[in-house]
């Protein structure tokens, strides 16, 4: 992970900022399968995925031209798609995150690991998948997203633990 | 700062995922490599994102074709927004306008009515589910485990989110997908085996006038009587949930709504 901008994402985003077309569909084609990704774990089935992918599609042409300098465009997709998700799921910050450190952990099986991924609380697991796809430090996340960067860590801990739990915690 | 192996494993998924200053990975690495149990539960920890990323990749095959690229829309295109006044149309124009709008809106009625669930009904599901003798259904008393016996019975993973109820005293008895159409039935048992039943599908729900509404932490609970059954219909996580339970419809929204409330 990494919170520095690179020459070719600084480039990226002077475009981005210019309104220059082909880089937003060279932004779009990078970035299109994780954000799938996301819905596809976010939604609740396949019509649902594609009306929250559309609704980021919508959304990210006008978003992109306010794009900061200062931070990645992994980060920035990611800030945008958190956003999105959000305001179509109707996340709610947590009031608080419990950590539960469980005594045997494993990795999920393939057989098992959508049902334990659906049973992470949606506010929890959107952070835990925004990890896997975008791999944006907590911290930069956090300075764009508004969320304080120790909830982020919290969170996605708590996502991450309750998927290896062996058994019901 | 010198970590101890108790606080390592607060930070591991972090260490994980690399998103920790060096100085402090280092610790974490020299600790994994001091002790097996913390090294084996980094390793079930990655194992975890290689098993969604595996999961992720499998369902991309669903990836909309129709979104390839921006041709078709704008830089400057603003997805919301403001109404402004349209410029005033010609009388043959605005006659085929209120003609196509009248289409569009018998249309859209018409979807709407064969996409839900018809509410007149649920007396009968309801019945049928409290039974629990259906061949398809699950007894299983824990909702994690019922949740994934969901998913693997072909239930969309965001649909087989099973709520533990036990805060309003009901016991989970198990469930089952319900066929033709995406969704779940939940059945709960309470204090002299009275039973509840809870559909999850995805969707709009039923626009039927409600007999009782109830606003509780943000969300819209409807409340409706069918005879002797009472109903509560709210959204949540882009699902609908139809929960239904013999007796007084404000009775079965007073329990819907301390659950909510409780977050």
């Amino acid at each position: 992970m990494t919170s520095a901008v690179s020459m070719q994402d600084a480039r990226a985003i002077s475009r981005l900022k210019a309104g220059d077309g082909a880089a937003l569909t060279d932004l779009w084609t990078r970035w299109k399968t994780p954000i799938w990704s996301l819905c596809r774990g976010m939604a609740s089935d396949v019509e649902h995925a594609r009306e929250l992918l559309r609704d980021i599609y919508v959304h990210l042409p006008p978003a992109a031209r306010g794009w900061s300098l200062d931070a990645p465009v992994c980060c920035q997709v990611s800030a945008l798609v958190w956003s999105r998700l959000q305001r179509r799921l109707e996340l709610r910050a947590p009031d608080g995150i419990d950590v539960h450190i469980p005594d045997h952990a494993a990795a999920p099986s393939r057989t098992v690991i959508a049902g334990k991924l659906a049973a992470i609380d949606p506010e929890l697991r959107v952070i835990y998948l925004l990890d896997v796809f975008f791999r944006c430090p907590a911290a930069t996340l956090a300075r764009i997203s508004g969320w304080g960067e120790a909830d982020i860590r919290t969170a996605r801990a708590a996502a991450a633990w309750q998927l290896v739990t062996v058994g019901t915690p | 700062m010198t970590l101890d192996v108790s606080h390592a494993r607060q930070i591991l998924p972090c260490f994980v995922c690399g998103d920790l200053p060096p100085q402090i990975a280092v610790q974490v690495q020299a600790l994994l490599d001091a002790h097996p149990q913390l090294a084996a539960e980094a390793d079930a920890l990655k194992g975890a994102e290689g098993a969604c990323r595996a999961l992720m990749e499998r369902l991309a095959e669903e990836y909309p074709d129709d979104l390839l690229d921006f041709d078709d829309l704008s830089l400057s295109a603003d997805p919301d927004p403001v109404p402004t006044l349209a410029a005033p149309l010609r009388p043959w124009m605005a006659l085929l306008a209120a003609a196509a709008s009248l289409l569009l809106v018998v249309g859209a009625v018409t979807a709407l009515h064969a996409s839900q669930p018809a509410l007149q009904g649920l007396p009968d599901q309801h019945a049928l589910h409290v039974a629990a003798d259906d061949p398809a259904f699950i007894a299983q008393t824990d909702p994690a485990t019922l949740g994934q016996a969901l998913v693997a019975g072909g239930v969309e993973p965001g649909l087989a989110m099973v709520p533990d109820l036990s805060a309003l005293g009901l016991d989970l008895v198990g469930g089952q997908p319900v066929s033709g159409r995406p969704g779940a039935v939940l059945v709960y048992q309470g204090q002299g085996g009275h039973r509840y039943v809870c559909q999850l599908y995805s969707g709009a729900p039923p626009t039927d006038p409600p007999d009782a509404v109830r606003h509780v932490a943000g969300t819209t609970l409807r409340g409706f009587q069918r005879g002797n059954l009472g109903v509560v219909v709210w959204q949540a996580y882009g699902m609908f949930c139809m929960f239904t339970g013999d007796g007084p419809v404000d009775q079965l929204l007073a329990m819907i709504s301390k659950r909510v409330a409780l977050g």
